[in-house]
């Protein structure tokens, strides 16, 4: 495939992504009843522009890996977010990245096999969310790298959650980065639905995968498999697992979360 | 003889006096239907008109108002082996207890006037299969068929288009939920989901906790406030094995 005929394939899926997205963003405004859209169409976001009262800070805890057969990451790092009002959230987050590269490479947790390199870098990002509705994020991050890269890096997350009123809710997630340094644009869709709800786990399943283009990237790239998750509510602790096939051949990620939250 | 007339006549006198004594303490007992167990920061009770403050182990009487302070709660154990545990800024009621001969509950209800009630309650199914625990809010009703389960109220809640709002959410067990006005029947929540209703709507179907209720999105109250990016980890970087990182920049 050539980088012109890719590029074309890539803005396809971008126009597709960005109309999914239109229409999610309209579906939960219906399915989730949003700050008072069912019952004042006059109002959608009563009180926009009041500040968050009672406020609440939050914060995450992730770490996760991915490994394939042509390369593999580790990332850690935590995500704060301040409420400024009902629907608008201050963001910072900071990723630490390990990346190690190398034919046949399998396995992140293994820096002495068969790698070539091993590339660490931190990655420093803030910017806003808006809460679209009470479960539906929009997130904009402005991001600079350091160590060994030191692109800046611009962020787009989008969640949501449809018919949770009901027993096997929907969510939709989808994140945008692009990296004006080697100028590649990856994108990581997912999209999943409840399998099971007790007094202390919830169970997710679905599928995702990334998709990669521009800069260095020939053509189009990426990777897709389905997923499974699993949330234990006593401790607001999560685990991701997905595994697939794709550019890099086999894969498979783990990614593991903690919230905690503070009302203010 | 008469004196011995005016002899008798306390004699016959004393034990209708004690009967009648007896009478009026198993009548007090009866309106004692509970008791704190425990209290953290304030609260008051409301008895017959009158204002004063909670304290620890003191008897809770049929009709009684409890009311917590901000950043207090407090636990009433009732009579028939429940437990009731308030947030705090709430406002509870006991509206009614009967308890058999056995010491099983015949009928309890209690009203959740505002703020977020946990309930663990003792067998509740009589044996006509009819609820025996019962919670009121404002617009709701929550007839318990199970043991453990959330209740909140709100004046104004998002899910709802900031309309008042009753959420349950259920822990272990059944609960049935219906609009206090009747309005469109009810819902059968089961152990892990939880339902809202909003003023003057029947109950929206249940949903997973934390996902569908009052609290949504704030991962507040053993919920889940969802998954996002990022919250599962910042995704991994766009790097398949590219010149640019083999050069030792990305």
């Amino acid at each position: 495939m050539s980088t012109e005929k890719g590029m074309k394939v890539l803005r396809n899926a971008v126009g597709v992504a960005a109309a999914i997205m239109m229409l999610m963003i309209a579906m939960p405004a219906r399915a989730q009843a949003p700050y008072g859209v069912m019952s004042s169409m006059s109002t959608p976001y009563p009180g926009f522009f009041s500040l968050a009262d009672p406020g609440r800070f939050d914060l995450i805890v992730f770490g996760g890996g991915f490994g394939s057969n042509k390369y593999g990451t580790a990332q850690e790092g935590f995500q704060g977010e301040q409420t400024l009002t009902r629907y608008l959230g201050l963001v910072g987050r900071i990723t630490g990245y390990e990346l190690w590269e190398g034919e046949g490479f399998a396995n992140p947790l293994d820096p002495g096999g068969p790698v070539s390199s091993r590339l660490n870098f931190g990655r420093f990002q803030g910017g806003l969310d808006f809460l679209i509705t009470p479960l539906t994020h929009l997130y904009l991050l402005g991001g600079k790298d350091v160590g060994n890269s030191d692109a800046a890096t611009i962020e787009g997350d989008f969640s949501t959650w449809l018919f949770v009123h009901s027993y096997h809710p929907i969510s939709f997630m989808t994140s945008t980065v692009h990296n004006f340094q080697n100028s590649v644009t990856s994108s990581s869709i997912d999209i999943r639905t409840v399998v099971g709800s007790t007094e202390n786990f919830l169970f997710t399943a679905g599928g995702g995968g990334a998709i990669y283009g521009g800069g260095f990237v020939s053509g189009v790239a990426g990777q897709g498999g389905p997923d499974l998750g699993v949330y234990y509510r006593p401790w607001r602790l999560g685990a991701d697992v997905q595994g697939g096939y794709g550019s890099a051949d086999q894969y498979g990620q783990i990614a593991i979360y903690k919230q905690f939250s503070w009302l203010e | 003889m008469k004196i011995i007339k005016i002899c008798r006549f306390p004699i016959r006198v004393v034990p209708l006096v004690l009967v009648a004594m007896l009478l009026s303490a198993a009548a007090h007992a009866q309106t004692v239907v509970g008791s704190i167990t425990e209290l953290t920061g304030s609260a008051q009770i409301t008895r017959a008109g009158a204002t004063s403050p909670v304290t620890s182990a003191m008897p809770v009487d049929l009709h009684d108002s409890l009311t917590t302070a901000a950043d207090s709660h407090l636990t009433v154990r009732l009579n028939d082996g429940s437990t009731l545990s308030l947030s705090e800024m709430s406002t509870l009621v006991i509206n009614e207890q009967v308890i058999g001969p056995s010491g099983v509950r015949q009928s309890t209800k209690v009203g959740l006037l505002t703020g977020r009630l946990y309930a663990a309650v003792s067998s509740a199914i009589s044996g006509s299969g009819a609820p025996t625990f019962q919670v009121n809010t404002p617009n709701a009703i929550a007839g318990v068929r199970g043991t453990r389960f959330n209740v909140s109220y709100a004046s104004a809640s998002p899910v709802c288009g900031d309309r008042p709002s009753s959420d349950v959410g259920v822990l272990d067990g059944e609960v049935g939920v219906s609009n206090a006005n009747g309005a469109g029947g009810g819902v059968l929540v089961s152990p892990g989901y939880e339902t809202v209703v909003c003023a003057g709507e029947p109950p929206l179907p249940p949903g997973p906790l934390g996902l569908a209720g009052d609290g949504t999105g704030s991962g507040a109250a053993r919920g889940y406030s969802g998954a996002q990016p990022g919250a599962g980890g910042a995704p991994p970087p766009a790097c398949p094995v590219c010149p640019a990182c083999s050069s030792g920049k990305m």
